[in-house]
This record gives structure tokens, sequence and C-alpha cells, in this order.
């Protein structure tokens, strides 16, 4: 009979394993080991190598997806290839069409809306197989079923079971295999016999599906075989279930982990305090080593880069080692694809969307893409020339475009652009001048650089004939930036693009690299979603200094120094949502794990993790729409429980941390010579002085050095440029009404919609569309109900003249020189009115407060 | 593929059809079976490889089996063939050999011998690095 331990949950279950296997009648190279994860085994091979002290040949150490496969290909031999996730959904998606009983009906038909939902699909159906539920099992839930099920909820599950038998039929067929059908193959033919006389071990395993239940009840007769678990809340129960009789070793056999709780307002709050522990176990020791055997926990990946920004920033990079999955959408080369993919998809009859074109151009990657010009003597490699390039192309295309559309050859081409980019890259080093040795850019030069990089992304990425196309060029264009940029040199882009490049690959190798799609935008929503399941496998070997790891990767192990991040409800446990398309009433009949088994077995690891540490730092958020886990609730109750008080509060170290709001007092700046007399020159307009009461800084900085406020790399229409086409349109309206007395006929002409029309198409090229097309109309129908409701009635009543419009006046007070521009001059009946239009849609801001003036005391107007 | 061959002996095509096939199955790639059996059964025939297949009275052969070192560090071998005299270790390389490359092979495969030479003392350490495609092998011993 196998033997069974059950070690205290502070124990080294590292240490255990390895104590068994260096025992006396053990061959180490004949032995199998088996951890529920993939890490443990560094930290075994590890332990073993400081024993020894010297090379040895390692025991076979598995996670339990390796040692399945291995048992499956290597010790059972058998051949079938291993289906991706990917190719899983094809298959789904191809019994899914031909279905006349669809899940879903005629929802999901297409490729792109079928793939998230074919995902979960799988998950179910892998469950199903692994834990051994038959189809018939799913069909007839209703009759397990104590209460009714719904209607709906019981024909879904009717499809389900019909698509989870033609599904694994269909594999079958095409000599394929799954996780679960090899767990299941493994279950059904391992013996004790086949694996001969081979120690094996499995160690640190807490919740199992029927598959690993099947094959520790088969292993558990042989003398061979040891199962080591650690004590836990319901392991007891678990092994008894199992039918293994285990030596309990049950009581702890060290002093209890020293626990401090961290409240902290938000994340960076949690990581600057994290830093500061950091930094003073380090000056303690004077070396890192004092973060040997200490490991940083990151339940939520989001964390990982304000960690590395502000506090694994202090380490040298081999000082720590990072192991956990990190999502490639958030990652900066996925956000290059998605602008590009942004840009492609708001293309309209090949001509591209400026802002869209000016955000991809200005993302890092492009904007960092090398110039390459110069002769063999003296070749040119230079990001920052391109740099200059893509900053000059926004100034000039936001300053001189009103039509947001345009052709890639229009910017290629623009004679004044390219002049522009050469008298902005003149005067940098290494690209002028007689010493610099190095030939400057010219207009050719300038222009088959832009021209090499519209061809080589935007151009590239578009007309895809079906999806190994997309993928393929996809893999170019990353190729592309990697070998002709700067992203090499951006912190993570090796792993980042190693992952996006491996996923690239498995969806042009999938049966999905077939498929097409009618539109652009189909193929970049199924490729958006497709890369929303990918993962950076940051995957270190965590033999030395300070561990970062996500949960999961801490199974198994045990660090003396524990900081434990994002301690909050949400996170730990994960209460989302499970992510299956059954109901969860029909999970509990049919025995699949539900939220509450997550939050078991999230509670069995954080125990253990927590009990194996001597010093354990839990950290948590604390703010209006977070709250304290409730694992650290219970661990705060315990504590108060010892301590005898009520109050938590006691027990927790809040963190705060001071923002300095307050600007600092500027400098003052010396009216100087020259100030004096570019001010003697300057003529003042009603917004410049309007800068200066508000300001005077703020005057000087815009108004003398001629700094203005760089805006967002858009040429959509604000409210300011929205007023300034109003103002144009009505000058060019009354302007035709010019010198003779307003009448009926004249303003009942359909003056405005000429004007507004004529305006538009001439200063738009592209026929208008959206939000353009709305701004028009909503200007022409206001400036119509000025002409009908307020200057038609006035003209009936009273002659009506305009004398002149958009008038520019200048006058001198004193030395100062003033000017100013009105939008109309008027006679009405015999007095002049100055009118100034007004476009805010409330009045209030610009009414003046005349209880707040004294016509009298000019000196005190605000 | 080479994974697959633990011996060779007379009937070295069927035992290289059964590797390349199961190879195929379990990568999915498709390629024609025929022209990669050509190439290995090309690559198995040199002189100072073919003596590695053959089966011999107490030769064992590992393959792609782990070992570590003194501190723990991971080194999978592609082949290590221990005999009762000697332990030779073969890394095979594919595609194109430059001469930085060659530097770099040479470095892995003695921190290979090396190891061996802590775990087989006092038996013969050699090392092989074999280019499959260029059919040329390098020798190394400590």
């Amino acid at each position: 009979m196998s033997t069974t331990r059950i070690i205290p949950a502070d124990r080294d279950l590292i240490g255990e394993v390895r104590s068994i296997l260096m025992g006396k009648g053990v061959a180490l190279s004949g032995s199998i080991v088996v951890f529920p994860g993939r890490r443990p085994a560094h930290f075994l091979r590890r332990s073993i190598a400081l024993k020894r002290g010297r090379g040895y040949i390692s025991p076979r150490i598995f996670s339990m997806d390796d040692f399945i496969d291995y048992i499956y290909e290597d010790v059972l031999a058998l051949s079938s290839r291993k289906l991706t996730g990917i190719d899983a959904v094809s298959v789904l998606y191809d019994i899914h069409a031909r279905s006349e009983n669809r899940l879903g009906g005629r929802a999901f038909l297409s490729p792109e809306a079928f793939l998230p939902f074919g995902s979960r699909i799988f998950r179910d159906l892998e469950e199903f197989r692994i834990e051994g539920i038959a189809p018939e099992r799913v069909k007839m839930i209703d009759q397990l079923a104590e209460d009714m099920i719904p209607r709906q909820s019981l024909e879904r599950l009717q499809s389900l079971s019909a698509l989870y038998q033609e599904f694994y039929r269909e594999l079958e067929g095409m000599n394929l295999s799954t996780r679960s059908m090899r767990y299941r193959t493994v279950s059904e033919r391992l013996t004790t016999s086949i694996l001969g006389r081979s120690r094996i071990m499995f160690a640190g395993f807490y919740a199992l599906t029927s598959s690993e239940k099947e094959i520790f009840r088969g292993l558990s007769k042989g003398e061979e075989t040891v199962f080591i678990f650690q004590a836990g809340r319901g392991i007891v129960d678990r092994v008894r279930e199992l039918g293994l009789k285990a030596d309990h070793e049950a009581d702890q056999s060290g002093t209890p982990p020293r626990i401090s709780f961290y409240k902290s307002p938000d994340t960076h709050g949690q990581v600057f305090a994290l830093s500061r522990i950091l930094k003073d176990i380090r000056t303690g020791t004077g070396t890192n080593n004092g973060l040997q055997d200490t490991a940083i926990v990151l339940p939520a990946s989001e964390t990982l880069f304000p960690l590395l920004h502000h506090c694994l920033c202090l380490f040298d990079e081999k000082g720590y080692n990072i192991t956990m999955g990190y999502p490639i959408r958030r990652t900066p080369i996925y956000g290059f694809f998605n602008l590009l993919m942004e840009l492609v998809s708001s293309m309209d009859d090949g001509r591209i969307y400026l802002p869209d074109y000016l955000n991809f151009v200005l993302h890092p990657y492009t904007k960092n893409i090398y110039f390459k010009a110069g002769d063999a003597d003296a070749p040119l490699h230079r990001a920052d020339i391109t740099r200059i390039i893509f900053h000059k192309a926004e100034e000039y295309l936001k300053g001189h475009r009103k039509d947001p559309f345009i052709r890639l050859e229009d910017i290629e081409e623009d004679g004044r652009l390219i002049e522009g980019i050469i008298e902005a890259s003149s005067g940098i080093n290494g690209t002028g001048g007689a010493d610099s040795g190095v030939i400057p850019p010219d207009e050719g030069d300038i222009r088959d650089h832009i021209r090499e990089i519209h061809d080589r992304t935007i151009h590239l990425f578009s007309g895809f004939s079906d999806m190994g196309d997309l993928t393929e060029r996809a893999m170019q264009i990353l190729s592309y930036i990697y070998e002709n940029s700067t992203a090499r040199y951006h912190p993570f882009f090796h792993p980042f693009s190693e992952a996006l490049m491996k996923a690239l690959i498995e969806l042009s190798e999938s049966m999905f690299s077939r498929v097409s799609f009618k539109s652009v935008k189909g193929y970049f929503t199924f490729f958006r979603r497709y890369l929303s399941t990918v993962k950076t496998p940051f995957e270190g070997t965590p033999l030395r200094g300070l561990q970062v790891m996500g949960m999961l990767e801490t199974r198994g192990l045990r660090f003396r120094n524990l900081f434990i991040l994002d301690l909050n409800e949400g996170i730990v446990p994960d209460t989302g949502t499970e992510d299956s398309i059954l109901p969860h009433k029909a999970r509990v009949i049919l025995g699949l794990p539900t939220y509450r088994d997550r939050e078991q077995l999230i509670s069995y690891y954080l125990n253990t993790l927590i009990e194996g540490a001597e010093e354990a730092h839990l950290f948590y958020i604390e703010n209006d729409r977070k709250e304290k886990s409730r694992f650290v609730e219970r661990l705060l109750w315990e504590r108060q429980k010892e301590h005898k008080t009520r109050d938590s509060g006691k027990l927790i170290n809040t963190i705060q941390y001071r923002i300095g709001l307050k600007n600092r007092e500027p400098l003052p700046v010396e009216k100087t010579d020259e100030v004096v007399s570019f001010l003697k020159n300057y003529e003042f307009s009603a917004t410049s002085l309007d800068d200066y009461l508000r300001c005077p800084l703020r005057f000087y900085y815009s108004e003398i050095m001629g700094m203005k406020k760089r805006s967002a790399p858009t040429v959509d229409i604000d409210r300011y440029e929205i007023g300034n086409i109003v103002h144009r349109i009505l000058a060019s309206c009354l302007d035709r009404l010019k010198g003779g007395p307003l009448n009926r006929d004249g303003l009942n002409s359909g003056l405005a919609e000429t004007v507004t029309d004529e305006y538009f198409r001439h200063n738009y090229t592209t026929p208008l569309k959206g939000r353009l097309l709305l701004i028009k109309k909503q200007i022409r129908n206001r400036i119509s109900d000025l002409i009908k409701k307020y200057y038609m009635p006035m003209a009936e009543e009273e002659t009506l003249i305009i004398r002149e419009t958009e008038l520019r006046i200048r006058h001198t007070v004193n030395s100062f020189r003033l000017k100013g521009r009105i939008d109309s001059l008027e006679d009405r009946v015999g007095r002049t009115c100055i009118i100034d239009f007004k476009t805010s849609s409330s009045p209030a801001p610009l009414k003046i407060n005349f209880k707040k003036i004294t016509l009298e005391d000019r000196e005190h107007w605000p | 593929m080479l994974y697959n061959i633990e011996f060779i002996d007379g009937e070295t095509y069927g035992i290289l059809r059964d590797a390349v096939e199961r190879a195929v199955t379990h990568t999915g790639t498709g390629h024609p079976t025929e022209g990669i059996m050509k190439e290995l059964h090309s690559f198995l025939g040199m002189a100072g490889i073919r003596e590695y297949f053959l089966y011999k009275e107490g030769r064992e052969v590992l393959r792609e089996r782990e070992f570590a070192d003194g501190r723990g560090n991971l080194y999978r071998m592609d082949r290590v063939v221990i005999d009762e005299e000697r332990v030779t270790v073969i890394d095979y390389k594919t595609g194109r050999n430059t001469a930085t490359e060659g530097d770099k092979y040479k470095r892995q495969i003695s921190r290979y011998m090396e190891l061996l030479k802590e775990i087989y003392t006092p038996r013969d350490i050699e090392g092989i690095v074999a280019y499959i495609d260029l059919k040329k092998t390098e020798r190394f011993s400590l």
C-alpha cells in the first residue's frame, strides 16, 4: 500500500519531498514527483542541489498537467495531437454552424460572435469530460433536479448535451485530444505496474477532479506511491474520500507567523508602503540577502507595473524574479496593434481618419522607427528624426486641415509638411552643420521614410484574404517594429512580443486561419477577442532573490517573508461570475465545482502560504469602492480574539501619503528691456487682456514667449472651433445684406442654408458624416433661426442697415495699443449699434453684472 | 523526432518512419514525412553518429533528460549515451552554423560535459555537437 502523510501547514513541503527522495533505498533519478503547478520543481531541484552540493540527474518533476501528457505520450505511447484552445473553438463552431438545434438560436453565427461564447462552452465541456459526466446526465438534468429548472435553461442544457457528444466524437475521429480527454484516458489506463519500480510522489494537492481522484485511487495500491498533503480546512475529509489512510501530523511545529495588516487608500499606497519596508530590510542587512526567501504575491496582475515602477526599481534586475501571467491586452504592443486596427477600421474610401492616424503614428513604437538615410560612409540611423516627422505632422495637419479624412499619399507628397520637417530637423545634432560629418536628410529621404512606414504598417494591415493572412501580416509588422525601431529597448518588450508572436503562430496554425470575414471590422473583432485571452507567461527561474508571483503560482511553496497585495473582496476570492454557460443550480446538480469550491481552494492555499511564513504582511485597499477580503476579516478577527479587543483598527497599519496639491510659487518674471520693447509693439486683444487679468504669468508665457497649450491629437471640431465657424458663416451672411435696409425678401431667401453649404463644401472635401454632419445642420439651423426670429421681426418694425461686418478696429490709449473686431456694425433707427455674437448655450457667464459696476468708476471694474 | 529513437538496428527506415510519424502527429505540422526521413536517415548513417544509436550490451540512453547542477540550475540534454567506460552527450543543431553560434555551442556542450563529469566520474566524458542539416559533427572531450 502507498504512504499518505498530512504534514502541518507551516512545514516546508519541498523539504519533506526532498527528504523522502534522498532517503535510503530511493533512486533519485528514477523517481517521479508531481505537484499541482510547475513552480515547485525549481525549488525542489535547488533544495536537492544544496543538499548534494554537486550535479545530479534530476528526478522527473511535473505539474499535474505535464504528468498527464508524459503518461499519455511517453508511457502509454498514444499519439494524438493535443488541441489548442482556439482549434477547439473552431471545431465547436463548425458543429454549431451546421446544427439545427443551435445553442443561442441564431445568435453567435459569425465566427467573431462565437469566439467568446465558444470558449466558455469549451471550458464547460472540458469540465464535463474531466469529471466523467455522461452526456445523458446533462440531457436528463431535469429529472435530477428537485426544483423546476426554467424551460430556457433546460433547452440550453439539452443543446449542450448534444454538442458535448458530437464534439468529442468528432475529435476522436480526427485523432485529436484535449486536456480532459487525456486526463480521462490516463485515469482509466494508468496502473502502478505501468510505472514499474519508479517511486512516485504527489505533493501539495487539495481540490481534485474526478479524473485525478481515480488516478490517485489507482496508484494508491502501489508500494512506491507517496501522497503528501498539507494540513488545512477540509483536507482530512478529502483524503478520507480518496480512501487513503493518512499519518496525520497536524500539530503546528513552529511559532505562528507574525502578521501585519496594511490599509491603503489605493494601489499606489500599497506599493509605496511595501517599497519602504523592503528598503528597511535591505538597509538592516546591508545587502539584498535579507530579501532571499521573500515573496511578493500579486493576486491582481494590474498591480505588476506600479510595483515595477515604484518598488522593484530599487533593485538590480537580477535581484528579483517575476512568475505570473500578465494579460497581453494591457501591454504596449497590444496598444500598438489596437491603434493600427482603429486606424484601418475608420478608413473611408481609402482615406484615413486623421485623429486615428495621429494616435497611431505618435505611439512610441511608430514614432521611434529608425530613419535610415545617408550613405555607407556616413549612415544615418536615428529615431529622433522620425519623432520630429510625426510631431511636425501633428502640428501641421491639425493647423492646416479642416477635413478630418485624408489620403496617405497626400501626406507623403505634401511639400509644405516636408519643408517644415527639414527645417525642424536641421538644427539637431549630427544632421547638419559643417562639422557634423553626417549628411542631413533631404526631401526624398523623408518622403521615402514616411512612405515606407505607411507601407509596412497601415497598407500592410488591410485587405485580408483570411484570418491566416491577417496573422501573417501581423507577424511581419511585429518583426518590422522589432528590427527597425527602439521598441526592443523598452521595458518588457521581449516577453510581451514573444507572447504575442506565439499567439499569432497558434492562430495562424489553427483551423480558424482559413476563415474569412465580410468586413475588416469582423477580422479585428475576432482578433481582439482572441488576444483578450492571451497572457504573457513570465516564467523566470526563481532560484535567487526576491520572488514576485501570482497567487496560484505560490502553491506548494513557503517563504520566510511574505507580502501579499490587493487582499480585497472581488480579488481574493475572485467573486466574479462563473465563466460558464451553465446556471449555478445545474453545476450543483452535476457535481461541478462552483464559486464556493473556488473560495475554499483559495482559502486553503492562502492559509498554507501564511502559516508557512515567519512574517506575513497583508495589504488591502479600503475606499468607497473597495473593501477588505473576507479572509483578511477572518484573520483580523482571530488576532482580535488573541488581543482581546473589539477594535480591529489597533491591529491595522494605515497607509497615508501626502500629496502636495498646491503648486509651487512661480518665480517672478523680470520685465527686461526686451519684454518692454515687445509690449510697446504688442496689440492687446480682449482675449489677451482677459488672460493677463486672470494670470499675468499665463499672459507672459502665451503672448510674450509664444508658448501655446498643445491640444490632444485630434482634428475633431471643438467648441472653440464651432464658434469660429459660426462667426465666419454669420459674417458671410450679413455681408451679403450690407448697405441697404434689411427686408423680408432678402432675409427669407434661404441665405443661411446657402452660405453654410458653401462654407462646408469649400473647407471639407469629404462627404460629411456623423458628428460633422450634425454640427453643420446645427449651425445652419441656428443661423437660420437668428435671421428669421431675430433680424426679420426687427426689420419689419424699423429700418435696419448693416454697415460693416468683421470690422477690425485699433486704438492707442496712452502707450497701449488695443485691437478688436466688431462682428456687425448696424444702424437701427438712427442709432449705431455694435453687435457681438456669442455661441455659448448659456448667456449667464457672458452677462455683465451691472450691479457690480459703477459706470463712473472704471478703475475698479473686474 | 530523434527523441523518439532509442536505438536503431537493421530496420532503420521502419524505426525512423515510426519516429517521424509520431512527431508529425503530435505537432500537427503536416510536413511531408518522406523528405524528413531521408534527411534523418542520412544523418543517422554518418560516421561518428551511427555508433551512438546502436544497441550495445550495458549501454543506457537518456533522451531529453533533465540534469541539475550544484545550484539547482536545470539542463535538458538531447541524448546522453552511457557506456561502461565512457559517457557521451550529443547536442543536435539545425540550421546554419555561424562562427558566433559555434562558440556558443561549444560553451554549452562544455557545461554539459562538466556536469556529467560530476555525476559519472571516473568515466571518460565526451561531447558532440551534431549539425543535422550540415551533416557535420564537432567532438569535444574533457
